[in-house]
């Protein structure tokens, strides 16, 4: 007893110290002053001073330039890319995105309504896609908020790529070198979720900056010939602008087709596409209304409108002062606007779209 | 008594730190400090999504009046919106569950709400639009129409009325009020009438297409105003507002429990402090406690241990000192008894004649009454440990069988604990000291019995000791007795005297105080050997009683010359005589030896002469003298029956061998008697004498007996 004590004791003594310890740490760490210092919020979409200094110029002049430079992930761009050509995202490994979206024809298959897996034919004119990252939503109706989410319906859709998420991701987990890529920029790996962020940020870098019209917003004003900003001030004058307007020089609000007149009315055979945004809200409001499309190439993604009915430019631009202005162009207006529109066609990688996309495309064999 | 209170320090500090650690634990994590953070990523997005609405509001305005041409930005404030939403929806950690949830609940109203300004935004874009387009190009065409009108004569009127019209709708656009629709709606019928086919002025295609412009602005434009009040008073605002109210109240409702938690993790902290110091205190006390009766039990053992070296001394030094062997017990008895603290001490002695052990009590014993008795060896414990010569210890003595009440029954006491050890002496079991019942009815430890055992080996020692100085005092009084009958026996010897030769008293005493001498010893003597030459062969022919008679004559003749010279006829050969004269001290044994040598022959000379006449027979003998001086061995020799007082050795052999070589009528004496004798006798060397036992001849002289007179 008398040899056990003192170890009995340094337990004790011991004890009663580290209680101690833990007690003076827990006060200090408690008694540490609380941190009053304001955090910077996150900056997720733009800077807290935004409101109280944004000139309200911003929007104060109808058409903007595209930028020059966007800034992206190039590798999630490189991907994205090879994703957008590979026809497995498709359910009989037959179609990729670039079929219908061909970068060589405007980012569009100029046809009037694209023909999907085992040559279904869709019901709708497939949209370009250069510059859609401007849009405010995406697909004719608008049903898709972002191109996230656009990209769910084709691939689902049984008439364009009649496949599924599922499907897809396992085709592509069989691929080692999309393994070893979507290991380096996504922890998670190959997902729909990658798989559309992939592809979406590829679909960004599709802005066709630097047309002649944007070379003349720039101040370049010999960018346009006489005729041209002819065309441009009846773009302005006819109200064309009010619509197609923005960054995007449209996409960005939905519009009647037919506002003055009733173009379904003697178009005639109305389908269930032509009811245009009513399939998304089921408002008696937007029956016929459709997303305003951009007018950037819009020489280069003929044919025009919703049901691809008009084949030119010319006839487009007839059957817009028909319907939404209730006015019959005269040929020198209409060649005038058609010389406008013209100089949207912009440059996609350095060069334009219009020059020679089929000698430029890398894609060209895989499709 | 301190093992108790350790254990119970430990079963209070263990309760302690169960209740109060999980407590504190709990109260650490209830107080943990709100994620600022998260609590500025709410705020702020609430912030900027009130900047954005405001924002957004002014976007709207501008649009409708034109300040803004694009739909841009009202596009992106929406987006951000939207964005902003989804942060609001899941607010900070730290908000109460029921706040999270009213919170998620107001935002999802809120969403609902801008889900709503989103779809009037939408047709306030196109409705805003197609007014914008329509008041944009209604001046185009009326000026084509008035162009053209004015071209013809009766158009003026018509150029005029379509004027009015441009300035009534451009007003009508600008204002907030719509008086004018009722106006421009007349003024469009009197166009429609005015220009009929019957009112003869040209009607082109176009003033349909005005007018329809003109309707589209009537239509459109309260529209326009009605879908911008409308946009401006969806409530998201106050929705907001609410929605930061409502996490203000949480916010704090999270910072005041926490500092609750705070205040409590505070108050259990002191609890647990003042807890460990009340623990520490206690602790310092039992241990203050402990020292001290550990302290106490030292000191006792201490005391002990003195006490016990003390008693250890005493019997010491009562061994060194004390030698009366029942003084000696007295005192181990006394001190054991102290010592061992024990009821009653006894040590039992082996009696040597009877073989019984007999019991000798301490004074101070409360068994007083047994002194004396005695018991069997091997009779009860004491007995056992006499005949094992092993210790013995019980601690319970009615519960073994080797217990032997009688005696309590004697001392009228009653045994518990007994330890027997067994006295040692040359191996031997001399006795057994016992010790019982110690006091205050504790059993005997192992350590009482070591104790004891040590008492016992000392004891041991001592009662040796002490009968052996016993025994040696015995033998001094019976020397002591001796002595002072030899006193006594001085005292009549000289009475004696009168009636007794001296010589014979003396031998009487001599002999006496001889025969007390154990064993022989060594003198230094002068031996003489004279013999009859020739009476063996005379003796063959003669009548018994006459050898006899000549021979008691010759003797006592011969003893007197002896006596007179101070000698000792040691013995009568037969026909011969052997006389001793021990030195005394005087140095003139050896010439009185020489000289009664001397006046035998002279004497025999005389009686010669006298049996001439009486015993002609005997008339020619003549006898031989032999001397030697040297060491002897004296003593009392022979059987316990028959026992001579005599010398024997190697001179005596040599006094005999000389006697033997003698011629009859002379005396031979050795050298180491000439060496004694020469100044006062004359001799003169004879050839030397072989002797038995010696290596060299032995030198003889013959005395001269006409040389000395005296």
């Amino acid at each position: 007893m008398v040899e056990r004590g003192p170890s009995r004791a340094i337990w004790f003594w011991g004890a009663l110290l580290l209680a101690f310890a833990i007690g003076v740490g827990i006060s200090i760490a408690l008694f540490r002053p609380a941190p009053h210092e304001p955090v910077a919020v996150a900056p997720s979409s733009r800077s807290v001073d935004h409101p109280a200094n944004a000139p309200l110029a911003a929007g104060s002049s109808p058409l903007v330039a595209i930028p020059l430079h966007i800034e992206l992930d190039l590798a999630k761009v490189d991907l994205g890319e090879r994703l957008f050509h590979d026809v497995r995202l498709s359910g009989d490994d037959t179609i990729s995105c670039a079929k219908c979206h061909d970068l060589r024809r405007g980012g569009t298959d100029r046809l009037p309504f694209s023909v999907g897996i085992n040559g279904a034919l869709g019901d709708i004119n497939a949209p370009t896609v250069f510059n859609s990252g401007f849009n405010f939503t995406q697909f004719w109706d608008g049903r898709a908020p972002t191109l996230e989410a656009q990209i769910d319906g084709p691939v689902n859709n049984p008439i364009e790529m009649g496949s599924s998420w599922e499907q897809v991701t396992a085709k592509l987990s069989a691929d080692d070198g999309y393994v070893s890529d979507f290991a380096e920029l996504y922890p998670e790996g190959i997902t729909r979720d990658s798989i559309v962020d992939a592809i979406a940020t590829f679909e960004r870098s599709l802005s066709t900056p630097n047309s002649r019209f944007d070379q003349f917003l720039r101040g370049d004003t010999t960018a346009l010939s006489e005729e041209e900003k002819m065309g441009y001030g009846l773009f302005l004058g006819l109200g064309c602008v009010e619509c197609h307007q923005g960054i995007g020089i449209g996409g960005n609000m939905f519009q009647r087709m037919g506002a003055k007149n009733e173009y379904f009315d003697e178009r005639g055979t109305g389908t269930d596409a032509d009811l245009g945004r009513f399939n998304v809200t089921g408002d008696e409001f937007d029956r016929h209304r459709f997303k305003v499309p951009s007018l950037r190439n819009v020489a280069q993604t003929a044919p025009y409108f919703h049901d691809g009915s008009a084949p030119t430019l010319d006839e487009a631009v007839g059957v817009m002062a028909r319907y939404q202005l209730a006015r019959e162009l005269k040929e020198e207006e209409r060649r005038r606007l058609v010389a406008f529109l013209r100089t949207l066609t912009g440059e996609y990688q350095g060069k334009s779209l219009g020059a020679s996309a089929q000698a430029r495309s890398p894609f060209r064999g895989r499709e | 008594m301190s093992r108790f209170g350790l254990s119970q320090h430990h079963i209070l500090a263990g309760c302690a730190a169960l209740l109060l650690v999980p407590l504190a634990v709990f109260l650490f994590f209830m107080s943990a400090p709100l994620d600022f953070d998260e609590h500025q990523r709410f705020l702020g997005s609430l912030r900027q999504i009130q900047a954005s609405e405001a924002v957004l509001n002014q976007y709207l305005l501008r649009l409708r009046s034109g300040a803004v041409t694009s739909v841009d930005p009202i596009n992106a404030e929406f987006a951000r919106i939207d964005a902003l939403e989804r942060v609001l929806g899941s607010p900070p950690q730290f908000v109460a569950e029921s706040g999270r949830r009213a919170i998620a609940e107001r935002v999802a109203e809120y969403s609902e709400l801008m889900d709503r300004k989103v779809l009037v935004a939408e047709r306030f874009k196109a409705e805003n639009a197609n007014l914008r387009t329509a008041v944009s190009y209604f001046p185009v065409i009326s000026q084509e129409l008035v162009d053209e009108a004015i071209r013809q004569q009766e158009g003026r009127a018509l150029a005029t009325d379509l004027q009015s019209l441009v300035r009534d709708v451009l007003l009508f656009n600008v204002k907030a009020d719509e008086v004018l629709a009722p106006i421009i709606l007349h003024r469009l019928s009197r166009l429609e009438s005015g220009t009929g086919p019957d009112s003869g002025v040209l009607v082109p295609v176009s003033l349909e297409n005005l007018i329809a412009q003109v309707r589209t602005i009537v239509r459109v434009k309260p529209e326009v105003e009605s879908l911008l009040n409308e946009l401006l008073f969806i409530p998201t605002g106050e929705q907001t507002a609410e929605i930061g109210a409502l996490y203000d109240r949480y916010y704090d409702y999270a910072l005041e429990s926490r500092n609750f938690y705070r205040l409590l993790l505070y108050l259990v902290a002191i609890v647990a402090l003042a807890f460990a110091a009340w623990l520490i205190i206690r602790q310092l006390g039992h241990q203050i406690q402990r020292a001290t009766l550990r302290i106490g039990v030292q000191n006792e053992q201490l005391q002990t241990q003195i006490a016990e070296i003390r008693a250890l001394n005493e019997v010491a030094v009562a061994v060194s000192s004390v030698l009366d062997v029942n003084r000696v017990m007295e005192i181990i008895l006394e001190r054991t008894q102290q010592v061992m603290q024990a009821d009653a001490c006894s040590l039992l002695q082996l009696d040597e004649e009877s073989g019984k052990l007999r019991f000798h009590v301490g004074a101070a014993s409360s068994s007083r009454m047994l002194e004396g008795l005695t018991l069997d060896v091997g009779q009860g414990i004491a007995g056992q440990a006499a005949s094992t010569g092993q210790t013995v210890l019980v601690n319970d003595a009615y519960e073994d069988e080797r217990f032997d009440p009688e005696f309590d029954r004697i001392t009228g006491t009653r045994t518990c604990s007994v330890i027997a050890v067994p006295l040692m002496s040359k191996r031997e079991v001399v006795g057994v000291l016992e010790v019982l019942n110690k006091r205050g009815g504790e059993p005997f430890s192992d350590g009482d019995r070591q104790l004891l055992e040590s008492m016992a080996a000392q004891a041991s020692v001592a009662i040796e000791n002490s009968r052996l100085y016993e025994r040696s005092r015995e033998g001094a009084e019976r020397l002591r007795v001796a002595l002072e009958q030899e006193r006594h026996l001085s005292i009549e010897k000289d009475k004696l005297k009168a009636y007794i030769p001296k010589n014979v008293v003396d031998e009487i005493s001599r002999n006496r105080e001889q025969s007390l001498a154990l064993g022989g010893r060594i003198v230094r003597a002068t031996i003489l050997f004279i013999d009859m030459e020739g009476f063996t062969r005379l003796s063959e022919n003669l009548d018994p009683q006459e050898i006899v008679e000549f021979l008691n004559e010759f003797m006592t003749e011969m003893t007197a010359i002896v006596d007179a010279r101070n000698g000792i006829v040691d013995k009568y050969l037969g026909d011969g005589i052997m006389a001793v004269f021990v030195d005394a001290g005087d140095e003139e044994y050896s010439l009185n030896a020489v000289r009664a040598a001397i006046e035998m022959q002279a004497r025999l000379t005389e009686l010669r002469s006298r049996w001439r006449k009486e015993r002609p027979k005997f008339a020619e003998l003549a006898i031989r003298v032999g001397i030697n001086t040297g060491r002897v061995v004296a003593g009392n020799i022979g059987s316990p029956t028959r026992m001579d007082y005599t010398v024997v050795g190697d001179n005596v052999n040599v006094a005999s061998r000389i006697e033997g070589a003698c011629k009859p009528g002379e005396i031979y004496i050795s050298l180491s008697t000439y060496e004694d004798v020469r100044h006062s006798i004359e001799a003169r060397e004879i050839e030397p004498l072989a002797v038995k036992n010696r290596e060299r001849p032995v030198q003889v002289y013959v005395v001269s007996t006409e040389s000395d007179a005296a």
